[in-house]
């Protein structure tokens, strides 16, 4: 008895000095972000799209939040979920004594009625997984639980909930038009909740007085104070000034004009986000054959188009397999292996497979041509304006003729390139890849024939049944192994048949001002990707920055 | 009267001959708002989202006659409805939100250009061959007929950013509430300085311009002979003999100057971040926000009209000739 009594006190005082620990920042303190617009009005609805990024996250907080770059998940109204054992529905359970901002409980109703708005109205419904008719229904069971049911088997929702805005039902049930509703008084579950100023140039919301983790002295900072700008060149001179503390925006060689401003304070980190490539339509000469196209990706200098096309922001790829470094945790390090030669610039490798496959120069214009004696000249489809990308397909070309392939850079207005990559009448075209919680939801764009017509990344003449039937197997079983196994069929397929040439991953743009902010995620310091534009990095990031 | 009322119906005429392009070509423009919003968001959208937005913004396929009846009430009833890109918020709100800091910034600076200008003109021409005739008009040609982006941002580099002398952007310090109290005016006044000296800078040469070949022509007339063989002061010829005929065109040059004042403000609003019509205008164009790049443009078209329509009432009272 007095063993288990020790042994009590023992783990209050462990539990204590744990606490103690985390709360070693002081409260206090105010953080500024730009927010490009025209102008800031009065709307704090997370449904309209007018001014989400003031409220998503920090005033709205999710369930949960995937955090890739750590590849755990961390649960934030929810304490856990789980599917049932026939995967057709998931229990939510919430943690116990959640209130909103206003002091009134949190509990399953309001969840089990969040949910249910995206029932009816499609533009409520920010999993846009009522629209594709996964979940058939949402109930409370108790007023910790909720219970999701689904018309098919899945184990992938969550990935998707994290994105559901979780609203007051006493305050929005009275609500008749929720779109247009200016929810000018927000009541928010977050850390910040409490609007301060509004005014056309800047908003700024402060603590909430009811925040659940108000008892671990977070949130740290009292207030964010959003600052208008209309665009990025406005922001760079802010930055540098110091008047910002975080910044998500391009910022011309960022070394010279932003760190050299404060060395000691100034910094910025751009993890990889998605992965770049350029599609082939593999349906068509000379893209029909895997030499050309592996020859074609074998003459790409990645470094230098990272270099020169685009600053050296992005992260060259370096493997074939269908992801980038953002997902470098499932990284399959025997499959990409086997085709990680063929990500690797090599000029002479590519001349060899090109002279190998019939591809000669023959009627002497210092261009090849098919072997059937038809020319190879080729457009890569670009879009009007998205100058990096231009220049990055400018500098495509240029190593493809070093190979002897007559490639032409065509700009094309968005609605052209949108259509020719849907319906595939493409020859070859840039573009990104999908990018989310799982590896599998960038395989399900290239290659399931459901998305044919639908995404930019399933029309190249790879999208297969076969393929497609792993990739619904992958999301209605809980089975890592399987999951892993079908992982690498899916790598294994991409670099066996190349259907895209990959270039680079995308920067995550991400500046910092640690003057009077600190706890900034950084290299060093990877515990999430630091996107402002989002729900729940955007939090996870806020929670740890301190005053100094 | 006959004259200021053939005036007005052209004036009527003219309205809806602007309203009706201000409808069509926003149209030819290739994309619309949706697929604007999406480029702009690097694709990372997914097909139902799409949908749903649409569906939001009330997106009605409806025929092009129906959109554009569908408009002129929207624009005769002044219920010009919501702006796309700050869904729901309605575009009269957005507009009255920008408009004065417009005015203030193009009045101010047109009226102290007019005074500045047209004082270097008089003077000029009342002492031609001088110094300052020679000299002075050509240095502000020169200022002018440099591009007012690149005026505007060697501005901003110079005072704002590198001497740091006046504040990067905005029409006052976020962090002040907004009073009638002076320190606030004070900062008011303080953030308008650059985008002000700016337009200045651009507009003095035409003023200067104006008024001194106005000015050079009427001092070739008799009547100033006379009034310097009646032995008058110089100064009193200047001011009160031939600068009130020289008048004229310098009143159509400014009513023109008003109604374009609104239009000209683009790059300087934009590079300092001021909160008028000019950067609004931009930032709709972007987001193809149909409703609110009407209403704006129909705004500069309202301005130009209403400006000249005044100096045709002007020259009535002004010229004699013309009440006949």
């Amino acid at each position: 008895m007095l063993r288990t009594t020790l042994c009590i006190s023992a783990l209050a005082l462990a539990a204590a000095s744990m606490a103690q620990a985390q709360a070693a920042h002081p409260q206090g303190g105010t953080l500024t972000v730009p927010i490009i617009t025209a102008t800031f009005v009065e709307d704090f609805n997370p449904f309209s799209n007018a001014q989400e990024d003031l409220v998503r996250g920090t005033m709205f907080e999710p369930l949960w939040a995937h955090n890739v770059m750590q590849g755990d998940i961390a649960f934030r109204l929810a304490e856990s979920f789980a599917y049932a054992d026939d995967l057709m529905s998931m229990t939510i359970t919430l943690r116990d004594g959640l209130t909103w901002s206003d002091g009134e409980t949190l509990d399953a109703q309001d969840v089990a009625y969040s949910l249910n708005l995206g029932k009816d109205d499609a533009t409520l419904d920010k999993t846009g997984k009522w629209a594709d008719g996964l979940i058939s229904s949402v109930e409370m069971i108790d007023p910790l639980n909720v219970k999701v049911s689904f018309s098919r088997k899945d184990s992938t929702l969550d990935w998707y909930l994290e994105n559901a805005y979780i609203v007051p039902e006493h305050i929005w049930k009275d609500v008749e038009d929720k779109i247009t509703f200016k929810n000018s008084n927000p009541v928010g579950s977050g850390p910040i909740t409490e609007v301060t100023t509004m005014r056309d140039n800047q908003v700024e919301i402060c603590r909430n007085p009811h925040y659940y983790k108000a008892s671990e002295g977070l949130p740290y900072l009292d207030c964010i104070k959003f600052r208008q700008y209309s665009d990025n060149a406005q922001i760079q001179p802010a930055l540098m000034a110091g008047e910002i503390d975080w910044g998500s925006n391009f910022i011309a060689d960022v070394d010279s004009t932003f760190v050299a401003a404060d060395p000691e304070n100034h910094g910025y980190w751009y993890p990889a986000n998605d992965l770049i490539n350029v599609y082939l339509d593999t349906r068509e000469v000379p893209f029909n054959d895997v030499r050309f196209r592996r020859a074609f990706s074998m003459a790409m200098d990645r470094d230098a188009i990272v270099d020169l096309a685009a600053y050296g922001y992005p992260t060259a790829a370096t493997h074939a397999t269908g992801i980038g470094e953002y997902y470098a945790a499932s990284f399959n390090d025997t499959i990409n292996a086997k085709y990680d030669q063929y990500a690797t610039y090599d000029v002479a490798a590519a001349t060899a497979l090109l002279d190998e496959a019939g591809y000669v120069d023959t009627d002497g214009d210092g261009f090849r041509e098919n072997p059937d004696g038809s020319p190879i000249d080729f457009d890569i489809h670009v879009v009007n304006g998205w100058t990096d990308w231009v220049q990055s397909v400018q500098m495509v070309t240029e190593h493809l003729a070093e190979v002897g392939i007559k490639a032409n850079t065509k700009s094309v207005d968005w609605s052209v390139y949108d259509t020719a990559l849907k319906e595939g009448t493409y020859q070859a075209s840039i573009n990104w890849s999908v990018v989310g919680v799982d590896p599998i939801q960038a395989y399900n764009d290239y290659f399931n024939p459901s998305r044919v017509g639908q995404s930019w990344h399933a029309n190249h003449g790879f999208a297969s049944p076969e393929m497609g039937a792993l990739i619904d197997e992958y999301g209605t079983t809980t089975d890592t192994a399987r999951r892993e196994d079908i992982l690498a069929t899916l790598m294994d397929y991409t670099g066996e048949n190349m259907p895209f040439v990959p270039l680079f991953s995308n920067p995550t743009w991400y500046q910092y001002n640690a003057a009077r902010i600190g706890g900034w995620p950084t290299a060093e310091d990877p515990r999430v990707q630091p996107v402002f534009y989002s729900i729940g990095r955007k939090l996870i990031t806020f929670e740890g920055l301190y005053q100094k | 009267m006959a004259f200021i009322l053939r005036r007005l119906v052209f004036y009527i005429i003219a309205i809806f001959v602007a309203m009706t392009f201000n409808f069509i070509l926003p149209r030819l423009m290739p994309g619309d708002p949706v697929a604007a919003m999406f480029a702009a968001a690097g694709g990372k959208m997914p097909p139902e989202a799409i949908l749903a937005y649409k569906e939001m913004l009330g997106f009605v396929d409806a025929p092009l006659w129906q959109q554009y009846l569908q408009y002129l009430k929207s624009v005769v009833t002044f219920d010009l409805g919501p702006s796309i890109m700050l869904f729901p918020t309605p575009v009269t709100a957005v507009l009255s939100n920008t408009l004065p800091w417009t005015v203030f910034l193009a009045g101010f600076a047109t009226i102290m250009s007019i005074f500045i200008g047209c004082f270097i003109g008089l003077y000029a021409a009342y002492n031609r061959g001088g110094f300052v005739d020679r000299y002075v008009p050509v240095f502000w040609q020169f200022i002018a007929s440099m591009p007012q982006a690149v005026t505007a941002l060697l501005i901003f580099f110079v005072f704002s950013l590198t001497l740091k002398w006046f504040p990067l952007g905005f029409g006052f310090n976020p962090d002040l509430e907004p009073s009638w109290a002076p320190s606030f005016l004070v900062n008011v006044l303080y953030h308008a300085v650059l985008p002000m000296v700016t337009l200045m800078l651009s507009m003095i040469a035409t003023w200067v311009f104006t008024l001194r070949n106005a000015m050079v022509n009427v001092l070739g007339e008799d009547y100033i002979a006379m009034a310097k063989a009646k032995g008058l002061p110089s100064r009193r010829i200047m001011t009160h003999y031939a600068a009130r005929n020289a008048i004229l065109p310098v009143v159509t040059a400014v009513s023109m100057a008003l109604g374009f004042a609104v239009a000209g403000q683009v790059f300087v609003e934009t590079v300092f971040n001021y909160p008028g019509i000019g950067q609004l205008i931009i930032k709709a164009v972007a987001a193809r926000d149909y409703p609110l790049m009407q209403a704006c443009f129909l705004l500069i078209v309202l301005c130009v009209l209403v400006a000249n329509f005044i100096a045709d009432i002007l020259y009535v009272w002004l010229d004699p000739r013309l009440r006949t």
